[in-house]
């Protein structure tokens, strides 16, 4: 990683090969800038892509030339939302059909577990602790996976195997992962909640659970067809895009 | 990484993939005429072409060297390979068609990629635009989406 001076204490941010996968960096094509070089090199958009098609061609770049990426906060692009609940839960949808592609082609074999909340890293030492701290597990298994170990995962996740148990006739153990699910719903509701916006923390919790259903849903079952566990990050995290010294 | 700059002249090539948002585009291309540093052409793609969109840009004609193509295959990679096929710039910079660039947006990226030779891509940060009337969907996206940005209000960069 190589940092350029910047002011009001942010920097740009050199992102490498390594990096990129979990860390989900890459320029939005709402606001990139490419050398026409990358796509007389590798080709243009990937067309078959309904999503993440900006995500592809900056990995590809990574992978098959010898660019680099950076990314500069100074470049600024001022954004409209989507304005209507429909037209978000769309855009969710599309980006979960999308991203299992993308790191199904990039990322490399094995099932890779992250923990990326465990603690948002604030400078750069903690961005390099935290780094460390990505790869729990990696199994060499023939087809390669995705987990994030988020709140929200975990709550839906455990969730779920609360009522398999519960319909299987293991009442006991269904009780432990029930409250263990509520532990990371909790969890979940307090990680990215400011202060600023709890007037409305219960609707915008509802809307942060929807949309997150929506991708992780549309993300796992488009990992499926391409024969991958796939369970994504959802937008909870926080992006160490960012970093102050 | 020895930095070396590139004195010799370089073209800057802006493509906008464009669908349905004929009330957004107007703010794009207003952005792009306030630039420090005028692209050398601004391609745009229609995805859905539409009558409105044509005659929202047809007004800036004079502006922006505008080169408006139709792309009837749906999908906005399509859209931006037609793009980067009419264009003819060394450097080609893709905007969304409901952003808002800062005024030294182009002059930025096209700073960095000259001082760095073997960065191929520059990416950049997206901050919110409040809606004059924000619905609770709007202060969502805003406020969660943001990364701790405030969001801003067009009416006074304007």
């Amino acid at each position: 990683m190589i940092n350029i001076p910047f002011k009001k204490g942010k920097k740009a941010m050199l992102i490498t090969k390594n990096e990129h996968v979990i860390l989900q960096s890459f320029a939005v094509t709402a606001n990139a800038g490419y050398r026409r070089e990358v796509f007389k090199q590798n080709g243009g958009f990937d067309n078959k892509l309904k999503s993440g098609e900006d995500m592809e061609i900056y990995f590809r770049m990574l992978y098959k030339s010898n660019f680099k990426g950076i990314f500069d906060p100074r470049c600024k692009m001022y954004h409209h939302y989507r304005n209507s609940f429909k037209a978000l839960m769309k855009q969710w949808i599309w980006y979960g059909k999308g991203h299992p592609r993308v790191f199904c082609q990039y990322g490399s074999n094995g099932i890779h577990i992250y923990y990326p909340n465990l603690k948002v890293p604030k400078t750069e030492v903690e961005f390099e602790e935290w780094h460390a701290l990505k790869k729990l597990v990696t199994i060499p298994f023939y087809t390669c996976g995705f987990i994030a170990l988020t709140p929200f995962n975990l709550f839906m996740s455990s969730a779920f195997f609360a009522f398999l148990l519960n319909v299987l006739g293991f009442k006991d153990l269904s009780q432990y992962f029930l409250v263990f699910s509520l532990f990371s719903f909790l969890l979940s509701f307090f990680n990215g909640v400011k202060l600023k916006y709890l007037r409305h923390s219960l609707s915008y919790s509802v809307i942060r659970l929807c949309l997150n259903f929506c991708f992780i849903l549309t993300g796992f079952l488009e990992g499926l067809k391409m024969k991958t566990i796939f369970l994504d990050i959802s937008f909870e995290r926080s992006e160490p895009t960012h970093l102050e010294k | 990484m020895a930095n070396q700059v590139d004195k010799s002249p370089r073209t800057v090539s802006v493509i906008m993939a464009t669908r349905f948002r004929s009330h957004y585009i107007g703010g794009a291309l207003d952005s792009l005429c306030r630039q420090s540093m005028m692209p050398d052409e601004l391609v745009i793609v229609d995805n859905g072409p539409c009558e409105k969109t044509r005659k929202v840009v047809e007004t800036y004609q004079d502006r922006l060297p505008i080169k408006y193509v139709i792309e009837e295959t749906p999908g906005v990679a399509n859209a931006r390979n037609k793009g980067i096929n009419l264009s003819f710039g060394d450097y080609i910079l893709f905007i969304d068609d409901d952003c808002f660039a800062d005024k030294y947006w182009i002059e930025n990226i096209v700073t960095l990629l000259d001082e760095n030779p073997d960065v191929g891509c520059v990416g950049g940060d997206l901050y919110p635009i409040m809606p004059e009337n924000p619905s609770i969907v709007d202060e969502f996206c805003c406020e969660v989406f943001a990364k701790g940005e405030d969001p801003i209000d067009l009416s006074k960069i304007k």
